[in-house]
This record gives structure tokens, C-alpha cells and sequence, in this order.
């Protein structure tokens, strides 16, 4: 089990290892850590998209930087249609864009429909959410109403997550990059030997 | 002394009594801060006291060579909550305060609850591993401490042989042992904040980690206790209370803590707001009945005797320490022959030590005018969290002109900074390898730059800054980040400073004179931390809950009349 906290300072470890700015990690680190509080398999489906790509992916398939263009742009982004890396990776940054705008979201990908603002998704299949782990996916989005979501939604949990050792070693790995390598001046850096 | 300019009649209400952040956000001042009312381990005494919390040693299992476990538990109108204590025996060579030490005199958990034998069994072989280990999101807070081993073995030698150690003594140190970390929110596998948020006695800022340490100092004192009698027999004897009460717990901070004030904006403007809207109400107060007037009387004398008792071997802080001596006396003789007639006589007396006195002079004044205030002020701790869940979202339809001008607004105090002098850039923040232990490095004499962490705030501010002025004006952010995404986390940054005057502090982060020990001694005040002896520019000793009451006397004594020493007839 990892709690949140652990889960997104992790995801944000990684992608800036991986060579995020540290606004996009920052923001990813965020998204991975609203995917756990629903139990859905955010830093799986970060750690495939980062073996998938040893560096970023094009800007136009990559959920993170997609994703925080979204954002931006608020009541001003028009499109609503994608083809996205990893469409899971998208799902957070799309709630935060409704719900700036006092909106929910309406995501259809595949064959799942989610209703989802930052609190709480409607549509989430009971059984495993493996089926959120498309490599890419054609993505559909549209504003919506959130008065459905007070019934039968899902809410966050705050109760951290398992999360399988090979998978978290993938982050791990990423995230080391970010370290500066000890050494006896770097030791003296912190404090005395005391 | 007279008044000097009255305020205006149209500004007499609290906020023209603010200190501003051009004048609160800045190391030095920082550096020289004071704990108050609004301090954690305050408020959370108030509260244990106000809803009757009930304290009991639920198990004690430490055998006669101080090796084992203990229980404390703290039970309150809705939940419990429990120290489970692990007793080890270290060898002094590895008595080690830094982060990356492997071992420790005792080890902790706060655990949500009341521990069962398998509970017990699982921290059992984790806790004592610490960060080498995993705890549950049953536990709540992880810690670890080491013994100040001459006054720890001072106290036990004097008490197994029937006797109480001076005073002045225990003073001259405050602790038998000193924590070296007290992690919470999620880490190592710990709860997440987000579960203990509609918990009351929890959902302030730090009260998890400020009950953990509270807890510890009983264990302190009762295993020294408990040594004293296995070696002394029937000769040995408890310390007596008042002596009891000399001891708080010691804590040693290194840069493990300096990231937080910068990594947490929105909480730190938070607490900064309540603390200077606090001393706004007090200022603001138009009239002083006598009995106030006495009553900050009374608690200037208990700061004066507290400056007498605060020692450090550090040649900055000496001077400090001379200073606010001097200070306090000041202050006595001003309010000697102080008008306290004119209107608004706090404020006239902070002015006057605005011009007059030192840093830490004007700091502990602040501090010491809050506290004849309880009624007035100590609701403000209410206001001294943030949500730090949601992702604040860039806004970005502003044009790179409206964000100009609000740069030359709220962060010229970052513009005005020329980084291409060496001094003004020559130290890099970054994470080591070792136990991802936050560092300070030389920019021009070491490694790791490229992995410099984004610590140096107004440097990225000014590179922001020079970046967008090379862009037409009307041009949206979002289109500017398009190209510039290496400005995204500033960008956010700036545009939740116009929102959050007391977020940033408006020095240089990475300056070749920069004193790590600023940051530290800020984020401590507001712990409640007492006796800062700086042990380098980048590592700190304090004490905490120094004088406080035991669990077992908080229902018979007052719970937030102890941080200073009391006054001779009064101990």
C-alpha cells in the first residue's frame, strides 16, 4: 500500500525525470494522485506509457502536456475530440477543466461513458478497470451537467492504494534521475556530522 | 514617550495595522521569529484541555536495560489516539542526528487507535527501521529520537541515588532526548492528510505531529524514571514537578525542513495572515484596561527570565541572544513611563520598537502582545490551514501584458535582483541520493546543477519575466507556455501570488549569503518551538513543549500558561 502523498510526489519524481517540465510533472504528480483516490490504475497506466516512451511523446498524443493545454485554455478550448496516448492519463485534467467552468465532463472512449467532475464519476465499471489501460484511444468530451453526479457516483477515498513492486519500480527508476548522487561534499551540504 | 501621528479616523480598523509583506516575508526577519498564541503545540494544548481528553500508559514493557515498548494513550470525545514508544540500545558511536542515520535511541508511531498484539508485532518490525521500513495508513505519524546523553545520564545518576538535579541543570539543556524527524502526511505508507481532515482535534495544521512529540516527552521522562529505579533500588526517586516540567522534548532540524516554506505557499500566507492579523486586532485596540496592561507585564518578565535561560553556542545567535537582553530591558524602562492614555497605545509601543529595537526584539514584542489577547486572537488558528488536495489551475487566457504589470506589482522585489553576479546565484537547492535528503550546494564548485530543484524563486521569477517581454503583449499564456513550458510552475506560481500576499519570501533563495537557519526558525515558530540554538548556518536545535503540563496535570493546570518560565515565587 502507498498513500497518496506517496503516489503523487512519485508520479511527479518521474515524469520530471523523464524530462516533464517541472509545471507538467507537478500537474501529472496531481492527476496520478486523483486517479488513486478513485482506485483506478493511474500509476500503472504511468508506468506503461513510461515504457512506452523512453522521452516525452509527441505533444499532440500526450496526455500530460494535452492535458495541461486543456486547462489553460478553459472555456476557451473548443475541440472535443482526441487521439490520446494512454486516454486514462487524460480523464483528471479533463474534471479540472469542467470543473472550472462549475461543470462536469462526459468522457466516452472505447466503449466506456464517464461522467466525472473532481469530486466524483459516474459509469465506472465494477469489475477490474484493466479496460482503462489502452495504449491510445479516440477520446470524446463534452461539458455536462453535475446534477447526476450525487447518485450512484463513485466518491474519493483517501485510503492510499496497493500498488504492485514491479510497477512502482518503473517510477522508482524515473524518479532517480532526479537525485544528485552522494558524495562527501554533498554530504556536508545538510548539516555537520553531529 | 508620546504618540507620534494618530492613525487616520477612516483607517482605524485592523487592516491598517498590518504589517506587510514586504516587511514580514524576509529572511532576516523570519530568522528572528517568535513562537505565540497561534502556535500548534498551543492550540492543540487548549483543545486537549477544553474537550477533557483523558491520558493513560496503556502498556509498559521496557525491561531493565531500557529495551522494549511502551503505550501511551489519548482518548478524546470522539477517537483515540496512541504513542506506541520503542526503547533501543544504541551504541554511542552511532548516535547520529542526521537524516540519513540508521539507528536511534527510541523510535515512534502515532497510531490511530488502540494498538492490538499484532499491531504491536507489525511496528515492532517496521518502526524501528523507519524509512527502511513500511507503516499503515492505521499509523499516523513516524518519528525517532536520541538521548542528550550527559543530561539523560546526569538526571538518572542523580535520581537512583535519591537526589533531584539543579535547575539549572535541566534548564541549560530542556530535553533528555531530542527527535530528529517527525514525518506525517502519507509518508512512508502513513495516513494521508485527506483522511484526518473532518477529524477536528486533527484537521489543523501539524496537531498529529505536535500530539506525537507531547506524548514522546512523558516517555522521556519515564524511562529515565525507570532506569533511576532499576539502578537505585529503593534509593531512587521520581524528578519532583516543577523539575518534571523543565524538560520538553528537543528536536534537531537540518534542510530536511527548509523546502517546506517554498514547496507550500498557499498554507504558509495562511499561517503568516493569521499571525499578522493578530497582531493587527491587538494594535488596533483603541484603549488598555489596566489589568491588561499588568498582565503583559507579568509575561514580559517571564521573556526576560526566558532570555536569561536561552543559550547557544552559535557566535550569530549570541549576538541575537545579547540584543534581545538588551531589548527587553528597553522595553521595561519604556513602559515604566509608557502613556498608555493616548489612543491606540500597543500600536505607539510597536512602532517604537520598529525604530528602536533589533529583529528579535521587535519579533518577541509581537509575539508577547498577543498573549494578554486569548479571546481576541486564538480563533485565528482556525484560519491557519489550506487544501493542498486541488490543483490550482493556470489561467491561461491572461495576456503576457496584464502578467508583466502584475509581475512589476507583487514580485519586483524579485526583478530588482541582478543573478548574474555570481553571489547572487552561487548556492542550488537539489535532492541527494542518500536518503533523499534535501541539500544546499556551491553552484560553481559542484556537481549536480542540472538536477537543481525549483527552490530559487525569484530567479525563475525573472527569467519568467525576461522570457515574456520578448512576446507581444496580447498575447494568452497558454500560447507563450506552448512554446516556454519550462516557465509553467512559476507561471502558476505568480498567478496564485496575486491571490496570496504572504505566500512567497521576497529574498534570494540561492544567495551566496543565504542562512537556511531563517527558514527553519520560521516554520519552528510556529511549531511553538522555544531556545533556537543554531548548531551551523543549515542545522538547528530547539526544545519543544518546555514547561508545559504532563498529560496527567492538564485537567489541574492552566494549558497554555507555560512557555516562559514562570517567575521565581510562582514555580
Amino acid at each position: 500500500m502507498y498513500s497518496l502523498s506517496e503516489i503523487e510526489a512519485m508520479s511527479r519524481k518521474a515524469l520530471r525525470g523523464t524530462g516533464y517540465s517541472w509545471g507538467h510533472a507537478e500537474e501529472g504528480g496531481k492527476a496520478i494522485r486523483w486517479l488513486s483516490t478513485y482506485q483506478l490504475p493511474g500509476v500503472v497506466a504511468l508506468a506503461h506509457y513510461l515504457q512506452a516512451h523512453a522521452t516525452r511523446p509527441d505533444f499532440a498524443q500526450d496526455p500530460f502536456m494535452q492535458g495541461g493545454f486543456i486547462c489553460d485554455q478553459g472555456s476557451a478550448w473548443q475541440v472535443h475530440t482526441l487521439h490520446i496516448a494512454y486516454p486514462l492519463l487524460l480523464l483528471p485534467y479533463l474534471a479540472w477543466w469542467a470543473s472550472s467552468q462549475q461543470q462536469a465532463v462526459c468522457v466516452t472512449w472505447e466503449t466506456h461513458t464517464l461522467v466525472v467532475n473532481t469530486e466524483a464519476i459516474v459509469g465506472l465499471p465494477q469489475e477490474s478497470a484493466a479496460c482503462f489501460l489502452q495504449s491510445q484511444a479516440d477520446i470524446q468530451f463534452t461539458l455536462h451537467s453535475s446534477a447526476e453526479l450525487t447518485s450512484h457516483s463513485r466518491q474519493a477515498l483517501y485510503y492510499g492504494q496497493a500498488i504492485d513492486t514491479v510497477v512502482w519500480q518503473v517510477l522508482e527508476e524515473r524518479a532517480q534521475r532526479t537525485y544528485v548522487p552522494a558524495s562527501d561534499a554533498s554530504r556536508h551540504g545538510a548539516g555537520p556530522a553531529d | 514617550m508620546s504618540a507620534t501621528a494618530k492613525p487616520p479616523q477612516s483607517q482605524s480598523s485592523v487592516a491598517h495595522f498590518y504589517r506587510p509583506p514586504e516587511t514580514v516575508m524576509r529572511l532576516q526577519r523570519m530568522g528572528s521569529a517568535h513562537q505565540g498564541r497561534l502556535s500548534f503545540m498551543r492550540s492543540l494544548l487548549r483543545r486537549l484541555k477544553r474537550e477533557q481528553w483523558q491520558f493513560s500508559c496503556t502498556a509498559w514493557e521496557i525491561n531493565e536495560q531500557g529495551i522494549g515498548y511502551a503505550v501511551y494513550s489519548a482518548c478524546g470525545p470522539e477517537r483515540t489516539y496512541s504513542l506506541v514508544a520503542f526503547a533501543h540500545d544504541l551504541p554511542d558511536e552511532l548516535r547520529n542526528d542526521r537524516v540519513i542515520a540508521t539507528a536511534w535511541d527510541a523510535t515512534f508511531t502515532l497510531f490511530d487507535g488502540l494498538p492490538t498484539h499484532d499491531d504491536i508485532a507489525r511496528l515492532a518490525a517496521n518502526v524501528p527501521k523507519q524509512e527502511a521500513g513500511r507503516i499503515s495508513q492505521r499509523e499516523i505519524c513516524l518519528s525517532r529520537a536520541n538521548r542528550s546523553v550527559r543530561l539523560f545520564n546526569s538526571v538518572l545518576n542523580h535520581l537512583a541515588t535519591g537526589q533531584q538535579p539543579s535547575q539549572a541543570e535541566l534548564e541549560s539543556v530542556g530535553y533528555l532526548m531530542r527527535t530528529t524527524a517527525v514525518y506525517g502526511s502519507g509518508k512512508f505508507g502513513a495516513a494521508d492528510r485527506d483522511k484526518l481532515l473532518d477529524r477536528p482535534e486533527l484537521a489543523g495544521a501539524f496537531q498529529a505531529e505536535m500530539l506525537t512529540v507531547w506524548l514522546i516527552r512523558s516517555f522521556t521522562l519515564d524511562l529515565v524514571e525507570h532506569l533511576a529505579a532499576v539502578h537505585g533500588g529503593e534509593q531512587a526517586v521520581k524528578l519532583e514537578p516543577h523539575l518534571r516540567r523543565c524538560i520538553g522534548v528537543g528536536n534537531s532540524t537540518g534542510l530536511g525542513m527548509a523546502p517546506f516554506l517554498m514547496n507550500h505557499p498557499v498554507l504558509l500566507n495562511n499561517w503568516m495572515m493569521a499571525r499578522e492579523e493578530a497582531l493587527a486586532r491587538v494594535r488596533a485596540q483603541e484603549a488598555v484596561p489596566s489589568a491588561i496592561q499588568e498582565q503583559f507585564q507579568h509575561y514580559l518578565q517571564r521573556a526576560v527570565i526566558n532570555a536569561d535561560y536561552w543559550q547557544s553556542q552559535h557566535p550569530l545567535q549570541q549576538t541575537k541572544l545579547q540584543q534581545l537582553r538588551q531589548d527587553l530591558a528597553t522595553l521595561q524602562t519604556w513602559l515604566a513611563a509608557f502613556d498608555f492614555q493616548q489612543a491606540y497605545p500597543w500600536d505607539a509601543l510597536y512602532r517604537q520598537a520598529e525604530q528602536h529595537l533589533s529583529l528579535e526584539g521587535q519579533e518577541q514584542l509581537a509575539m508577547l502582545l498577543l498573549e494578554p489577547y486569548g479571546d481576541l486572537v486564538d480563533g485565528l488558528t482556525d484560519c491557519m490551514t489550506a487544501d493542498e488536495r486541488e490543483l490550482r489551475l493556470i489561467n491561461g487566457r491572461q495576456s503576457l501584458g496584464e502578467l508583466s504589470e502584475q509581475l512589476h506589482q507583487y514580485y519586483h522585489w524579485a526583478l530588482q535582483i541582478n543573478y548574474s553576479e555570481p553571489e547572487n546565484r552561487s548556492r542550488f537547492w537539489y535532492v541527494s541520493e542518500e536518503k533523499l535528503e534535501p541539500r544546499l550546494g556551491e553552484r560553481f564548485e559542484e556537481p549536480g546543477t542540472e538536477l537543481e530543484q525549483p527552490l530559487c524563486i525569484g530567479w525563475h521569477v525573472k527569467r519568467f519575466y525576461q522570457a515574456l517581454k520578448t512576446w507581444p503583449a496580447d498575447t494568452p499564456l497558454a500560447e507563450f507556455l506552448l512554446q516556454h513550458p519550462e516557465h509553467r510552475h512559476i507561471a502558476r506560481r505568480v498567478q496564485t501570488g496575486t491571490q496570496h500576499p504572504y505566500m512567497d519570501i521576497q529574498d534570494n533563495l540561492i544567495s551566496a549569503d543565504l542562512l537556511p537557519i531563517n527558514l527553519l526558525r520560521l516554520k519552528l515558530s510556529f511549531f511553538g518551538a522555544t531556545r533556537f540554538d543554531p548548531r551551523s548556518d543549515r542545522w538547528v536545535r530547539i526544545t519543544m513543549f518546555q514547561h508545559a503540563p504532563f498529560p496527567y496535570e492538564l485537567a489541574d493546570m492552566s494549558a497554555d500558561d507555560w512557555v516562559y518560565p514562570p517567575l521565581p515565587e510562582q514555580a
